[in-house]
């Protein structure tokens, strides 16, 4: 086999002692330069600095800054030309409940993202049902011993306005139906990670967030009988999830579409975005 | 060659069969130059003028003289020969030869005579069909290698007994018996292949785990490590491919490091990548290590002693605005967004991880060296500085590695470094840089590489360059994919 074609093998000496060494690295014949900057959703934020860092060996002289502030911050800072990608939980190009859709902006799928019912640990409650949501969530239903809990005042923990967490949880969890403010029992958080400390801190708390961010100080409960786990969303039995997406103003383009391509590489949906608990988008197909 | 006094014995019945069913005509013997052409076109228009002679190619790489025929204006060559060769059987079959191929993998048919032949059941066709001449059968050489899995390149005259298997190979690893595991990323669904080194066309399937892709290697080359999409952490034998579960713990897992002495495997923790911790390869029992609530840890690498980590931390910009979230009220600094690299004390208690850089600078592949030296590649998005190899000594003080190429790559593997880079004319050239700063080119190519593995005892390069993974030993380069 003509195996000497290209390569020079200068002295391969034994000068290496141990070595695990693996690297998809640069191309000689890489030019990608410049910089990336991306907004936007918290929950899509571990996602978003793990290719980064993947795509950055690839192309070294690509800086990708990010920040998350929530879903509606992502659309926001391209239409302000703020960012190049709008990180969000919804296809921000659309209307949805509570936002107009961000028009001449393209949504480019990155993620499956599940939700999930949390609870604290004291609630005795391990199933609700679409409808016993929506009454929790609207302020009807006050007592957990009216969904078959203790007598023990439901303490409502809601992320705020502009949150893909919300929005897609409204959608899906409460089939459209509103969250409403209360005097009292209720408390808005402003991130998936304070979100989840408020519910694992406050006894008889309810609250909902990314699957990936349950742990074992707060409770996941069923939905509609069926249980929160990335099985059951491929599957279609658990309904409480959303695609991410990446906003771009009109097509993406140079680097910007390099990187969008990679987060959308098998390398990189099969690789590390399972292993940050996300669903690679064609697992839904 | 195998079993040629048997085919011998075997062909000349074939001969008396084939000539009493009368659909080929009178096979020449002996030395004689005129045979039966072997089909019923052919017989039909009588005998055919036959050349004997000999063809030079190697097979796994061992010269071999093949016999052939000239016939019809084609070269066609033994079965017999060629089957004993490659190591594949032959058996009498229905009217015709059975060829089985010495992994078990593929079944041909063949009928002296007749262009149709079966690969695996399905009909496939010579250009001409086998010729019964002296005793032996003759065939088209490049149809029946491949037919048998084989795989032949007609312009260096070489055969291997088994194809080399093509498409997109990453994530390379050196085994401790000295094979090598690479990842098929083309495939649709992801597996592991597993090459022996010593010969081209020696490799099976190791894994079709799709969680294995990236492992972890451990110090003695035995276990590959990784986290499947639960968090949980699993360990694969690279000798067997047998995997077990390690630990329950379901957190998220990146960057797994196994320590020096394979007894433990750290890692960043945390759905933010927000702690370091460990887990002990015997009990399974996971300990915390760092969890100072800074997010976005990555790129951990622990030191050959364990007194001491190095990590990136991935500062995010800050974006803020109002209650509402309203569009004008958004703004967003990215002046401080990007990779700083950290140092923890783990034989301290309490210790405070102390941040070893400030700039702006891309920070990719940090190390830490046996003499406490980090070194990372620093790369320049917004100028025009070419990437350069950085070294922070222990007191601090921080030096360019001078190289006469662009570094896109580094890593540390036990005495010092390997680093791969680009010449100015393009070229990838691959060293290594030992304790006292002496530089070895190890490999050069005009192509592209993009993946690079170094085996344990350092005699051995791997490297996939523009898209076939290589072997480099010996000052030879043995090419394993096509």
């Amino acid at each position: 086999m003509k195996i000497f074609r290209k390569f020079t093998v200068t002295a391969l000496t034994a000068v290496i002692a141990v070595s695990t060494a693996f690297a998809g690295i640069a191309s000689a014949a890489d030019t990608l330069k410049g910089k990336i900057t991306i907004n936007g959703s918290t929950a899509l934020l571990p996602l978003t600095l793990q290719a980064a860092k993947e795509f950055q060996k690839l192309h070294p002289k690509v800086k990708i800054a990010a920040s998350g502030k929530g879903s509606v911050t992502g659309p926001q800072a391209v239409k302000k030309g703020i960012a190049d990608i709008g990180a969000v939980d919804w296809d921000a190009s659309t209307d949805v409940p509570g936002f107009k859709a961000f028009e001449g902006q393209v949504a480019n799928k990155v993620a499956v993202i599940p939700f999930a019912t949390i609870v604290n640990k004291n609630v005795g409650v391990d199933n609700l049902t679409t409808e016993q949501l929506k009454g929790i969530f609207s302020g009807k239903i006050k007592n957990w011993k009216e969904v078959g809990g203790a007598d023990a005042d439901i303490v409502v923990i809601t992320r705020a306005f502009g949150s893909g967490t919300r929005v897609n949880y409204q959608a899906k969890a409460l089939d459209g139906g509103d969250i409403v403010k209360k005097e009292k029992n209720y408390k808005e958080t402003g991130s998936s990670g304070d979100m989840k400390t408020a519910v694992a801190t406050t006894p008889n708390a309810i609250g909902y967030i990314d699957l990936v961010y349950v742990s074992g100080d707060v409770k996941a409960v069923k939905f509609n009988g069926v249980e929160a786990t990335t099985n059951n969303v491929i599957n279609g039995s658990y309904k409480i999830w959303a695609y991410g997406y990446y906003m771009t103003k009109g097509q993406p383009e140079g680097i910007t579409k390099e990187f969008i391509k990679y987060v959308q590489s098998s390398k990189f949906q099969q690789g590390s975005l399972k292993k940050l608990k996300f669903i690679p988008i064609s697992a839904m197909k | 060659m195998r079993n040629s006094k048997w085919m011998g014995a075997a062909l000349a019945s074939a001969l008396l069969i084939t000539v009493s069913a009368g659909s080929v005509g009178a096979a020449g013997t002996g030395s004689s130059t005129k045979v039966g052409a072997g089909h019923t076109a052919a017989a039909a228009a009588g005998p055919v003028k036959v050349k004997e002679g000999t063809a030079a190619w190697t097979v796994n790489g061992s010269p071999v003289s093949f016999s052939t025929i000239d016939s019809s204006g084609y070269k066609l060559y033994s079965l017999s020969q060629v089957a004993g060769e490659i190591g594949a059987k032959v058996i009498l079959a229905q009217g015709g030869m059975e060829l089985n191929d010495s992994k078990g993998l593929h079944t041909v048919l063949i009928k002296p005579g007749a262009k149709s032949f079966q690969v695996d059941g399905a009909a496939q066709e010579f250009t001409v069909a086998p010729v019964l001449y002296g005793g032996k059968v003759y065939v088209e050489l490049t149809k029946l290698v491949t037919s048998l899995g084989g795989e032949l390149e007609a312009d260096s005259g070489a055969i291997l007994s088994f194809a080399r298997p093509e498409g997109a190979f990453d994530s390379l690893r050196w085994t401790a018996d000295g094979s090598l595991i690479a990842n098929k990323s083309d495939a649709e669904l992801p597996v592991l292949l597993k090459f022996g080194t010593a010969a081209e066309g020696d490799y099976h399937v190791f894994s079709s785990d799709d969680n294995a892709t990236e492992l972890a290697v451990s110090p003695d080359q035995g276990w590959g490590a990784f986290s499947d999409e639960t968090g949980l952490l699993h360990l694969i034998n690279l000798s067997s491919g047998a995997i077990r579960a390690l630990g329950t713990d379901n957190s998220v897992k990146t960057d797994l490091v196994w320590s020096a002495d394979g007894k433990k495997i750290y890692f960043i923790q945390g759905d933010k990548q927000e702690k370091i911790a460990q887990i002990s390869v015997d009990t399974g029992e996971v300990k915390t290590i760092l969890a100072d609530k800074v997010e976005n840890k990555s790129e951990l690498r622990i030191s050959g002693d364990e007194k001491s980590a190095v990590y990136i931390v991935n500062v995010t910009g800050v974006a803020k605005n109002d209650a509402d979230s309203t569009e004008d009220s958004l703004t967003v600094d990215y002046s401080k967004a990007g990779e700083q690299l950290y140092k923890l004390d783990l034989s301290a208690k309490e210790a405070k991880p102390a941040a070893l850089t400030t700039s702006p600078d891309n920070k990719l592949y940090p190390e830490i060296l046996a003499g406490g030296s980090v070194v990372y590649l620093s790369a320049d998005a917004e100028g025009d500085a070419a990437n350069t190899l950085k070294e922070i000594k222990a007191d601090g003080t921080a030096s360019n590695i001078a190289f006469d190429v662009e570094v896109n790559w580094a890593e540390n593997v036990g005495s010092g470094l390997v680093v791969s880079g680009t010449t100015a004319d393009g070229s990838t050239v691959i060293y290594s840089l030992d304790a006292s700063g002496a530089k070895t080119e190890l490999f050069r190519t005009a192509g592209d590489v993009s993946e690079i593995a170094v085996s344990k005892d350092g005699a051995r390069l791997a490297v996939v360059s523009d898209g076939k993974l290589s072997v480099i030993q010996g000052g030879k380069a043995l090419q394993l994919t096509k």
